[in-house]
């Protein structure tokens, strides 16, 4: 690759979300790369968060077995991995990506909601 | 003035939170064994410590990131899920050693069994991360940790040969009688007490919790170049202090009550109540350090909310991670395993791992991009290379000598 | 990777391998016996005789004692379980395990009388402890 190339992996992966409220969603796990019908360049359609995202970048057999677990942890067993859109970007740079959403609005909250109401909120004084 | 007081309780702090069982335990073990033949590993680490403190402290300050957000970002997901594995394991080793540790100090004080105490100390270490605010936590059990400083006081008073022990520790040989396999394995367990991983997480987690910009930059550089040394000095008074009193016979230590008879011959029963105050104090706070440092790690790899800044409901997964951490190091620790056996074990694997902790932080912290205008000098850069060196020299021999000397019989 | 997973494990299995085999080793561990003893009952003269000055913790004193008992038992075990090679190991044996028994009895004495807070068989089994000192601490040369 020619030097001064900057690919939109290195620009995004890994970058940490906030939400509208600076609240963290999450890492981008990998990203979603569209190309129109037309044969126009391509566009980067959408940020792809969770486990069924990073396992097969980690690849591997521990990767397979983190896609896999991921997989389960999905409504209906779904492979493919939570989308945030691209129009929900409002910022991003080398450090982090900023949404015009709430992160209660967007399906990578699942865990973190289940925790809350299952685990922790359970537990005297987490408010 | 306040400016003033800040900084001292930064570097009192800084002292205190330094020592942990793993120093306490292979402090005074290497003190009756060797003498001060050993110091200079602990100066050696010790002086990794403060460049390494000093770059985590920088790195959380100007990039206003955290260790694993960075090493996630700059070294990949792959890397980074091994250093996260290993990383967690080995802080899982040691909150278990730090809880056994407590429980021992309290057994000590109250006569009753180890065993029951350390589903207390897990209660208890929980509930401070559970409620107890971030700085409390600090200033709290780093003030009450300079308690120790009655080991600097003892050896004032006990017949102490200067000379002697000044002449080993600046021409440290092999004493007679001891193998050179098993002088280095101790000498590399007292670098794994010194640089044990969770500090670095804990230090730069613990600059975003407190909020730390550029202008607090100063004060983390003071403490870690103050505090650190400051607490070294604890850890060779708490060796010098063994050797006019268990290094004639050349006791073996393998037990917290040994390392308190050269107290209660210098000081008495006063002595005594300060030291299991400082060890309380220190083991404690090390093993809440120690379970933060793993959520800390596995949130910020994950790119969850975490921190004790937040509500825990605001950080409900932070704290699952937290809070099962804690169980599973109180479940091993009540399989009454010896705690000092796993405290030798933790820090000679912490010995071990050393370059996957420290590595990142140096690359981090020569990145303009995050770092602009404070980014290593060169002469950081040179001397952190070599330290860097030191300590895959370290870890590639550990091995070995961990097999050679069948743990430092 | 699975090959350094065996010879860990190998290597680990030599380390751990049981039985002592020349007379050589025999009087290694001998002396190992010894030096350990030292020390042992050295860490609890030691507490006793703070105990008894008044610079102790009941506790500490009680925790220190029991501690030494039980390592003390612990070697008697592990020292009665080998198979010496030869006859002059034999009289090795001998030679340790009398003042090994001796001291383990001592240091029940002294653990009892110091819960019992009799500060005169306290004393005076501190002071016995000295014999099977003196023993280990000639047998700690033999290797």
């Amino acid at each position: 690759m020619p030097q001064g190339i900057v690919t939109a992996n290195d620009m995004l992966w890994d970058r940490q979300i906030y939400d509208r409220d600076g609240v963290e969603v999450g890492k981008v796990d990998d990203i979603e790369v569209t190309i129109p019908d037309d044969g126009g360049a391509p566009t980067l359609t959408a940020l792809l968060c969770g486990p069924t995202a990073l396992g097969p970048r980690l690849g591997g057999r521990f990767g397979a077995w983190w896609t896999a677990i991921g997989q389960r942890l999905r409504p209906g067993d779904e492979l493919y991995p939570v989308r945030v859109t691209a129009d929900m970007i409002v910022t991003f740079d080398r450090h982090e990506v900023r949404l015009n959403v709430t992160a209660a609005e967007l399906p990578t909250n699942r865990l973190r909601a289940w925790t809350r109401q299952y685990i922790i909120g359970r537990i005297p004084g987490s408010r | 003035m306040r400016g003033a007081l800040k900084i001292t309780l930064g570097i009192m702090t800084a002292i205190g939170g330094f020592v942990d069982i793993g120093d306490i335990v292979t402090a005074s073990l290497t003190g009756a064994r060797f003498g001060m033949t050993l110091a200079w590993a602990v100066v050696l680490a010790t002086a990794i410590m403060v460049l390494y403190g000093e770059m985590a402290g920088r790195v959380a300050a100007v990039s206003k990131r955290a260790m694993f957000d960075v090493v996630r970002e700059r070294l990949g997901v792959r890397f980074a899920m091994v250093n996260l594995g290993a990383n967690a394991l080995l802080s899982l080793l040691t909150l278990a050693a730090e809880i056994g540790g407590v429980a021992l100090v309290l057994h000590l004080v109250t006569g009753i069994h180890y065993l029951i105490w350390v589903p207390v100390v897990g209660l208890g270490v929980w509930l401070t991360i559970w409620r107890l605010p971030f700085q409390a936590l600090e200033t709290v059990f780093g003030l009450l940790g300079l308690c120790l400083l009655v080991f600097a006081a003892a050896l004032v008073l006990l017949p102490t040969d200067w000379g002697s022990l000044w002449h080993e520790a600046i021409h440290p040989s092999v004493p007679a009688g001891e193998a050179l396999p098993t002088w280095l394995f101790y000498a590399i367990s007292l670098i794994g007490a010194c640089l044990v991983p969770y500090q670095v997480i804990f230090f730069s987690s613990g600059g975003r919790e407190e909020k730390w910009s550029v202008k607090d930059m100063k004060d983390a550089r003071l403490n870690a170049v103050v505090g650190f040394p400051l607490g070294m000095v604890l850890s060779l008074s708490i060796m010098a202090a063994m050797v006019p009193v268990l290094r004639p016979d050349s006791v073996d230590v393998r037990h917290l009550g040994q390392v308190t008879l050269p107290i209660a011959q210098a000081l008495g029963v006063l002595g005594l109540i300060l030291t299991f105050i400082g060890f309380f104090a220190c083991v404690f706070a090390a093993a809440t350090e120690s379970a933060l440092s793993i959520g800390y790690s596995v949130a910020q790899y994950f790119g969850w909310t975490w921190g004790k800044r937040h509500k825990p409901s605001a950080a409900p997964r932070f704290h699952v991670v937290c809070l099962s951490s804690v169980i599973a190091a109180t479940g091993f620790m009540l399989t009454s395993v010896d705690p000092i056996t796993v405290t030798i074990i933790t820090v000679v694997l912490a010995a071990a791992a050393i370059p996957l902790t420290y590595l990142p932080l140096l690359v981090v912290a020569n990145d303009r991009e995050y770092m602009g205008r404070y980014v290593n000098k060169h002469w950081q850069n040179g001397l952190a290379t070599i330290a860097l060196l030191v300590m895959v020299v370290v870890s590639l021999a550990t091995p070995p000598l961990l097999f050679a000397t069948k743990a430092g019989q | 990777m699975r090959a350094i997973v065996l010879v860990l494990v190998a290597l680990f299995a030599v380390g751990c391998a049981g039985p002592t085999v020349t007379a050589n080793q025999y009087r290694g561990k001998v002396a190992q016996t010894a030096k350990a003893m030292t020390g042992i009952i050295v860490t609890a003269q030691h507490a006793a005789r703070l105990d008894l000055d008044g610079k102790m913790l009941p506790t500490v004193s009680d925790g220190v004692v029991t501690d030494a008992e039980q390592d003390a038992d612990s070697v008697q075990t592990t020292m009665e379980s080998r198979q010496p090679p030869d006859d002059r190991s034999d009289r090795l044996r001998r030679q340790v395990e009398q003042p090994l028994r001796q001291a383990t009895s001592l240091l029940t004495d002294l653990r009892i009388a110091l819960r019992n807070d009799d500060h005169d068989g306290e004393r005076a089994a501190a002071d016995a402890l000295d014999g099977p000192l003196g023993a280990f601490e000639q047998l700690s040369g033999v290797s």
